[in-house]
């Protein structure tokens, strides 16, 4: 931790400083003490605005940047902000941000895909800011997939592809959304490493829009579900 | 000077007349032998077969086992997948948690059908080539394997927050493993090729790397009665390099694409093989003349460098590429003039 930063700034800036430098390390067991004591102090209220959101973000824009963050940071990151909301909600006796309910969307793992670790990190990070997530799981078809986001009313889904091979089977489910009158009215975010080293794939697969980590994604959902109800107004 | 030789002079550093080259081509076999992969992935005659054709066609100077990792992750219980055009995947893992798989019993390398596949296509192998080429097995070691057992997730959750229980877990796998390692070295195994995804610098921070994965492989290593050629897992490797020399039976590493092959050798010291080349997913969508010319630039970098083999850098060569780009690929090794003295 450098302490003369520390020492300049407020308390939040100091709280995220130092979890950072925890989830850095991996450590979850500092990273729980750091946050009992700033909560000890200015309690759960504005925790996650003031503190956690920031840390999400600051992460999220390392790895965007400086391609530095490991899959271990943000697991660990997943999981502290998931302690949070815990200890928040035993608190304010919530599961999630009061008056930050988000979507639904539907999410999984295409079909013939089963990896399912940055699924389920993204779907993490989509709960923690509120959103609510049917997850479907590994290798589901476009017509589950769509007929899921029709039940539940999503106006995205969110589908993952670890290697090119099944990456390219979203071409089936952009074909079954635009087959049956849902072009635009449901919005196609993709996901899934292959689609960080081919960012052409996106639009090949005739994606409507690709995140580059979990934590990136809560933004790239919040356009998409925007451009849908915008879609839904015009038609 | 047949592969055999060239292989063992980039190992014992004297440099051949012309570069040697390692291309993954486990699964490509199927494709020139028209097998279906579920056949190609159970049945190790018509592996072999396959691999017979990769001889034929592009005279590799190693041959490959097969690379079905899946097959692990089956042989303790989870489900695997066939597929008409990539190696087959676990659908389930056996289990999700630790806990899962303190309880599951441990195949017999000797008996298991799914084991049995890998040490049989080695052997034949070894017993129809290996006089003229080396044989190399694929195979993960204890820092990864429990992710075929119990899941990504499951595994990163335990090394993450539970260091009893990756402690039991390691002491579960490990005898398995070197009991697997062993016979596939006496069935004919020149060496294995092991990724290390959980001390890779994408997966794991340095602290990880360090004081979990590095103990383990040093543990393992040492218990193995043949070398071992450690690879990037996938993704650029130089941050922790450095904590993957030094090690037990540790004859070479793979090293990414995007990584700095002149760092790469003086992290590795003199001694190391290395073995690096393009990347295997830009394979099929490039030219034969992008492929050599990407081949002769990699080789025109590494000119002085004894112990640099040229490889695709990735996992298998995937099924659509082209003939012509494999064989461009040997030829930029070929046609490259050896070791610049």
């Amino acid at each position: 931790m450098d302490t003369s930063l520390s020492s300049l700034s407020t308390p939040e800036i100091r709280c995220q400083n130092d979890l950072i430098h925890a989830i850095h390390l991996a450590d979850r067991q500092t990273a729980r003490l750091i946050i009992e004591e700033w909560t000890n102090v200015y309690g759960y209220e504005y925790f996650f605005d003031d503190v956690m959101e920031p840390v999400l973000s600051r992460l999220g824009d390392e790895w965007v940047c400086q391609e530095s963050v490991t899959i271990a940071q943000v697991y660990v990151a997943a999981r502290i902000a998931e302690d949070v909301l815990i200890q928040i909600a035993s608190q304010m006796s919530a599961t999630v941000k009061p008056g930050h309910r988000k979507g639904p969307v539907v999410f999984g793992n295409i079909e013939d895909d089963f990896h399912s670790l940055g699924r389920k990190m993204v779907v993490t990070f989509l709960r923690i800011n509120g959103w609510e997530v049917i997850d479907l799981g590994n290798d589901i078809s476009p017509v589950q997939f769509v007929d899921a986001a029709i039940q539940a009313g999503a106006r995205v889904i969110g589908v993952f592809a670890m290697t090119l091979s099944t990456s390219r089977n979203i071409t089936h489910l952009r074909e079954e959304i635009d087959s049956r009158g849902l072009k635009g009215k449901i919005q196609l975010a993709v996901g899934g490493a292959v689609f960080n080293v081919y960012p052409s794939l996106v639009e090949e697969v005739g994606g409507d829009g690709t995140a580059t980590n979990a934590m990136s994604a809560v933004p790239l959902f919040e356009r998409l579900y925007e451009a849908a109800m915008e879609e839904s107004a015009v038609l | 000077m047949n592969s055999r030789e060239r292989i063992q002079s980039v190992f014992c550093g004297t440099g051949p007349v012309h570069r040697a080259y390692a291309m993954t081509l486990s699964l490509y076999g199927a494709r020139l032998t028209h097998c279906p992969l579920s056949v190609y992935f159970t049945d190790p005659h018509r592996y072999v077969d396959g691999q017979g054709a990769i001889n034929e066609l592009f005279s590799p100077d190693v041959l490959f086992g097969p690379f079905a990792f899946a097959q692990l992750g089956a042989s303790f219980g989870g489900e695997i997948k066939y597929f008409e055009d990539q190696a087959p995947v676990l659908r389930e893992t056996a289990g999700t948690s630790m806990n899962d798989l303190t309880l599951i019993s441990i195949p017999d390398p000797e008996t298991c059908p799914y084991l049995q596949y890998h040490s049989l296509a080695i052997s034949e192998l070894a017993e129809k080539y290996g006089p003229e080429t080396p044989i190399a097995a694929i195979l993960p070691l204890p820092i990864d394997l429990p992710s075929l057992i119990i899941g990504m997730d499951g595994w990163i959750e335990t090394i993450l927050f539970d260091p009893e229980g990756t402690q039991e877990v390691i002491e579960i796998i490990t005898p398995f493993l070197v009991d697997l390692a062993n016979m596939l070295y006496e069935n004919g195994a020149d060496f294995i090729v092991s990724p290390c995804a959980f001390s890779s610098p994408s997966i794991v921070t340095r602290g990880i790397a360090t004081d979990f994965a590095r103990p383990v492989l040093e543990k393992t290593l040492r218990l193995l009665h043949g070398p071992v050629v450690l690879h990037h897992g996938g993704a650029p490797v130089l941050p922790h390099l450095d904590l993957l020399t030094n090690l037990p039976n540790v004859a070479g590493y793979v090293v990414d694409a995007r990584d700095n092959l002149a760092r790469a050798r003086e992290i590795v010291g003199p001694d190391g093989v290395l073995f690096s080349g393009p990347s295997n997913l830009s394979l099929p969508d490039i030219s034969a003349d992008e492929v050599a010319r990407r081949c002769s630039a990699i080789l025109a970098d590494r000119a002085s460098d004894p112990r640099f083999i040229l490889c695709n850098s990735g996992p298998d060569v995937p099924l659509r590429t082209s003939p012509a780009n494999i064989r461009a690929f040997r030829d930029a090794a070929r046609s490259s003039g050896g070791v610049c003295q």
